[in-house]
């Protein structure tokens, strides 16, 4: 039997320590999405709320916070490489099917520098560095949004010439455009991711941990 | 398939003498740090020497109480065990002639079919055509053959009306036969069923049990672990009774319905049908003895015959008995608690005394009285007038309401109650009914006719639509009910939420003293205080439901819902159920069983209601 | 054909195209007797020897019937065209073409409610709204167009994008994740909302204030059965995986059409044709 047994006495053989077994597979399928379904719902929320600018201040944080004590899960069950590639990935293509394919190359550069990232034994089950591998995860979120901004530029400087200037249009745009907005979004994930992690860490010992299902 | 021995039919399932014990992942890893072979007889939970062995067009059915070790074996015979559910394996497990662990997975896929117990968790695909398709498209059979073998699979479990309809729109006796079909589609050699009809409810049980019965004349061999025996007592050819992990009995259908009801109590199966009913099979009990013959002594654990002979010396001739032995067996049981209930019962283990007991006595409140059908609703008295007065005073005396005292009426009522869900036009319709505080009503039914859709509306989850809901002839508005109310789900995963039992109970309030006392006071009553510190999900089924109950009682809300709370669970769980019911409802809140378990609803109900 | 399925249940409903795999079924209700079912099999036996049913195989969607992986090629056109044209005129041609495609596939009804959407976001992005508003809805009108091309692929069965994507040599595993997806997209709504309900049926938060002042505990109480849920589940379906033969050697097969044939290509050129086309002609203009 392909799986786990060597055949003699049903002695359990660990499989190799990055090959993903069927439950890993499953794991990291319903985590994936709850974590985008989470995130696409407090989008849903703020959207009917705030206007584009203000979600950009709350957005920022609120994702990472709510959506990183599940991929802490995640990532303390399955363990093994390509959780965090695999997830990237996950999510790039999905936004690429919903209508961005300039979202594809994003992806695939996010979810290489997110595995590097991770590189090593033990590095998912460290909640720290768990942590810290998500904060790409959330930093290639960021690019997502950053970049129509930049690719419909003429689309929509041409569509909005009537009522306002370029000027105006670039000031409007300036917070996903300019530098150092996107540095203040960059750090908005990172405090967000970061308190996501507590809580995430409190969670897991508290539950998942404690209650020791597999 | 090659002849294992000589003139004899080749066995489609043989365990000899296996044995598997389940490792856990720290256990594993402290295994591989220091390098030393486990020893064989390592304590631990699994099975040990068990032998059995079904031929094709044979069907077998494995029975026990939770968690003794049915399960096991069927992953034993799955070839998961051992692999999927890390453990160690020995003995020899063969299917089809072969040794399961040697099997790739395409053999495995090909001569075993495998049901759960829960038909979600078991589907792929999104229409029921894709899900019985799902194996052979696995194995890469050609299309053309794919088709007619779903075709067939369908045709055999009745459900070839409903090719295109997707999984979730289907009721759990249709989705169960979907599962089965998708099982049966590459016509395997071995059919395994993990506690199938737990779900279902008579009709559907019925309709399960016929496939099964067709599929055994087409020569597959069926293992199935069940609670409810006696529906499978036209089909099966033999019964294995598990304990501890080891084979304790087997039984021809015959024999089984012939066990006399004190040993069917002991044993923790569910006492159903031909056995413990009280008109059918009187004669058994006067012939067989108190030893239970068929029983063999198990170390550890007294003879259980020595408990039905103490149960039978206590409670002498119970039918004879009747209404007072409901009046004994309920003081009994109220005065001394769950566990303690009878003192030469407490030399057999600790649990089967208290079950045994608890059941015993409970057991006894049953009576069976036929109704004719009305038109929408159709209402019984007291069940056991006597035993229902009695849980009337107790109640009483224990939780004095403000406005109480038997002159005004303190019930539940709904009136003219109508609520039907927008995408089905299903529901309850100019409803009217009572639910009296301090007693356990229940609700039944067949599935599928309202009986959750009332449970919501009570609690106040929707508004009803017309009519209105009532408590001491004041209407209840819907956010005060939903304040009032405490819903119990089916499945208890959705309610729990806390990191300790103890936190579990006190949720959402401030704990101040008050409130630590009666926490205390909850978890006492339902044997939960030596798992206070447990995560609520690391415990059994039963155990969870035994934590959301507790936090009932431990609550303000005085209207508690349960929806099913039996499904899945054994005599004994069923038993216990119904005891806590009759806790909460003496603690003065009204209790409402939605359900469609007969035996629940003989044991548990003071009221009846039944839906049709 | 009508066949009327869930005779228990009640409900009437004429089965979907998925239905039409398994050959012309009788009207055999699904009831649970044997009786019904004895004669729903006669019924059904019937139909078969008309000889109507053996040719339903194949299944294909819609009027083009296309293979999965032609879709995925139309949405990297549609979803590159889109990227790449300015004006309003041009995207809205595009998302014509889409929306053909999309009913050319059997989902006219999808194709004419994408339609909808896009005329309202072209229209908000009308509007004066102040700030980054306008911006935003022309982002979106730009996403419409490959979203619509999207829909063909999403509405196809798992089975028929399983197969699709083992002929590409994905991986087993990856396989079951792609089917998982479908899966649980369309399970997850259904658990929320379960515990939704348990936590207002258990009474944790009896007002509204409450949730409100304890955000922290509302989230526990979503997240804990959420995850205990998700690993049970994850570790069931994976076991019942295992047991239907998803690791098993050697290719799979689909009753839905999978296989690149003239018709794909002639689409995928069409498809192709229709983006290049607008581009040049914009760049053109």
């Amino acid at each position: 039997m392909e799986s786990n047994a060597d055949g003699r006495a049903g002695k359990v053989v660990p499989a190799g320590a990055n090959r993903w077994t069927m439950r890993d597979v499953m794991t990291f399928v319903i985590f994936n999405i709850v974590i985008i379904m989470v995130t696409m719902i407090v989008k849903m929320a703020e959207d009917a709320v705030l206007s584009p600018q203000n979600t950009f201040f709350v957005g920022s944080w609120l994702f990472p916070l709510v959506s990183t004590p599940f991929y802490l899960v995640m990532a303390d069950r399955i363990g093994k490489r390509g959780v965090l590639s695999g997830s990237i990935l996950l999510f790039g293509i999905l936004y690429t099917f919903m209508g961005g394919v300039y979202c594809a190359p994003v992806a695939v550069a996010g979810a290489v520098v997110g595995e590097l990232a991770m590189w090593g034994r033990g590095a998912y089950r460290s909640i720290m560095r768990a942590a810290a591998g998500f904060f790409v995860y959330w930093a290639t979120f960021a690019c997502y949004g950053i970049v129509p901004y930049l690719l419909f530029r003429d689309a929509y400087m041409e569509q909005l010439g009537a009522y306002y200037s370029a000027s105006d249009v670039a000031a409007m745009v300036a917070q996903y455009t300019e530098l150092p907005w996107i540095l203040l979004m960059l750090a908005l994930f990172a405090a967000g991711t970061a308190l996501g992690a507590v809580v995430g860490a409190k969670f897991l010992k508290k539950h998942v941990r404690k209650a020791k299902i597999a | 398939m090659t002849a294992r021995r000589e003139g004899e039919r080749v066995a489609a399932v043989l365990l000899d003498r296996a044995s598997f014990r389940y490792v856990d992942e720290s256990e594993r890893e402290a295994k591989e740090a220091s390098a030393v072979p486990a020893s064989p007889s390592a304590p631990g939970e699994g099975v040990r020497d068990v032998s059995l062995s079904v031929a094709p067009g044979r069907c077998l059915v494995l029975c026990g109480r939770s968690g003794e070790g049915k399960s096991t074996v069927l992953r034993m015979i799955d070839g998961l065990a051992g692999t999927f559910f890390p453990g160690d394996l020995s003995g020899v497990v063969e299917v089809c002639g072969a040794d399961v662990r040697r099997l790739v997975p395409r053999e495995r896929a090909e001569r075993l079919g495998v049901v759960m117990q829960d038909p979600r968790s078991q589907f792929f695909m999104g229409t029921v055509g894709d899900e019985i398709a799902f194996t052979a498209e696995n194995l890469g059979v050609d299309p053309a053959e794919v088709a007619r073998r779903v075709r067939a699979a369908a045709e055999v479990c009745g459900v070839e009306g409903l090719m295109g309809e997707g999984l979730s729109a289907l009721s759990s006796g249709q989705k169960q036969r979907v599962a089965l079909a998708a099982a049966v589609a590459c016509e395997p050699a071995v059919l395994v069923l993990d506690e199938p009809t737990s779900n279902l409810d008579a009709e559907g049980s019925a309709a399960l049990v016929e496939v099964l019965a067709r599929l055994k004349a087409r020569g597959a061999a069926v293992v199935v672990s069940e609670h409810r025996l006696h529906r499978f007592l036209d089909v099966a050819d033999e019964y294995l009774y598990l304990r501890s992990g080891r084979v304790i009995a087997r039984w021809s259908p015959a024999k089984l319905a012939a066990l006399p009801l004190e040993e069917v109590q002991a044993l923790g199966l569910r006492q159903e049908g031909p056995f413990g009913g009280a008109s059918l099979h009187r004669g058994a009990t006067e012939t067989s003895g108190p030893a239970p013959r068929s029983v063999a002594p198990e170390e550890g654990e007294v003879a259980s015959g020595e408990a039905a002979a103490a149960v039978e010396a206590g409670g002498g001739d119970e039918r004879g008995k009747g209404a007072l032995a409901d009046q004994g067996a309920l003081s009994s049981f109220e005065g001394a608690g769950e566990n303690h209930a009878h003192p030469s019962l407490s030399s057999a283990s600790g649990e089967t005394a208290g079950g045994a007991a608890s059941s015993h006595g409970v057991g006894r409140l049953a009576g069976q009285a036929s109704c004719p059908a009305a038109p929408k609703i159709k209402e019984e008295g007291a069940l056991s007038s006597f035993g229902g007065a009695a849980e009337r005073r107790a109640g009483a005396s224990l939780s004095s309401p403000p406005d109480g005292g038997a002159g005004s009426a303190r019930v539940w009522r709904v009136e003219r109650l109508t609520y039907l869900h927008p995408s089905t036009k299903r529901g309850v319709r100019g409803l009217d009914a009572e639910f009296p505080c301090g007693a356990v009503t229940v609700v039944a039914g067949p599935n599928g006719v309202g009986k959750t859709t009332l449970a919501k509306v009570l609690c106040g989850a929707v508004r009803e639509q017309a009519g209105r809901v009532t408590f001491c002839g004041r209407p209840v508005a819907r956010r005060e009910r939903r304040r009032r109310g405490y819903f119990v789900m089916q499945d208890a995963d959705y309610q729990l939420y806390a990191g300790s039992v103890a936190d579990e109970v006190v949720l959402g309030r401030r704990v101040d003293d008050a409130l630590k006392a009666r926490a205390w006071e909850a978890l006492e009553a339902f044997d939960l205080a030596d798992l206070a510190d447990r995560h609520p999900a690391s415990l059994s089924g039963g155990q969870k439901q035994r934590v959301t109950l507790a936090a009932a009682y431990c609550s303000d809300a005085d209207l508690v819902v349960l929806d099913e709370p039996t499904s899945g669970l054994d005599g004994r769980g069923v038993a216990q159920v119904a005891a806590w019911c009759r806790r909460l409802a003496r603690a003065g809140k009204t209790v409402v069983v939605v359900t469609h378990d007969e035996l629940l609803a003989r044991m548990a109900g003071d009221r009846r209601i039944d839906l049709r | 054909m009508r066949a009327s399925g869930g005779g228990e249940a009640g409900i009437e409903r004429a089965p979907g195209e998925a239905g039409r795999a398994f050959g012309k079924v009788g009207p055999g209700r699904a009831t649970g007797t044997a009786k019904a079912a004895e004669a729903a099999a006669a019924a059904a036996a019937a139909a078969v020897s008309d000889g109507a049913a053996l040719g339903a195989v194949d299944v294909r969607e819609g009027v083009l019937g296309l293979d999965p992986r032609t879709h995925v090629l139309a949405v990297a056109a549609f979803g590159v065209a889109s990227v790449v044209l300015v004006g309003l005129l041009e995207t809205a041609l595009l998302q014509a073409a889409a929306a053909l495609y999309l009913a050319g596939n059997g989902r006219a009804r999808l194709a004419l409610r994408s339609c909808a959407s896009f005329a309202v976001v072209c229209g908000l992005s009308f509007l004066p709204l102040p700030g980054l508003y306008g911006v935003l809805f022309v982002s979106l009108m730009h996403m419409v167009p490959p979203f619509t091309a999207g829909c063909a692929l999403f509405s196809l069965s798992p089975s028929a994008i399983m197969c699709a994507l083992a002929r590409w040599r994905v991986p087993r595993r990856a396989l079951v994740g792609v089917c998982m997806l479908f899966r649980f997209a369309s399970a997850l709504p259904f658990e929320a909302r379960s515990i939704v309900r348990g936590i207002r049926m258990r009474g944790i938060f009896p007002r509204a204030l409450d949730a409100v002042l304890h955000p922290a505990l509302v989230y526990e109480c979503l997240y804990t059965p959420l995850v205990m849920r998700c690993l049970r589940l994850s570790a069931e379906l994976a076991a019942s995986a295992e047991l239907r033969g998803i690791e098993a050697d050697g290719g799979r097969t689909s009753v839905h059409h999978v296989g690149l044939g003239a018709r794909d290509a002639l689409v995928a050129a069409a498809v192709v044709a229709v983006c290049v086309g607008l581009c040049a002609g914009e760049g053109l203009a």
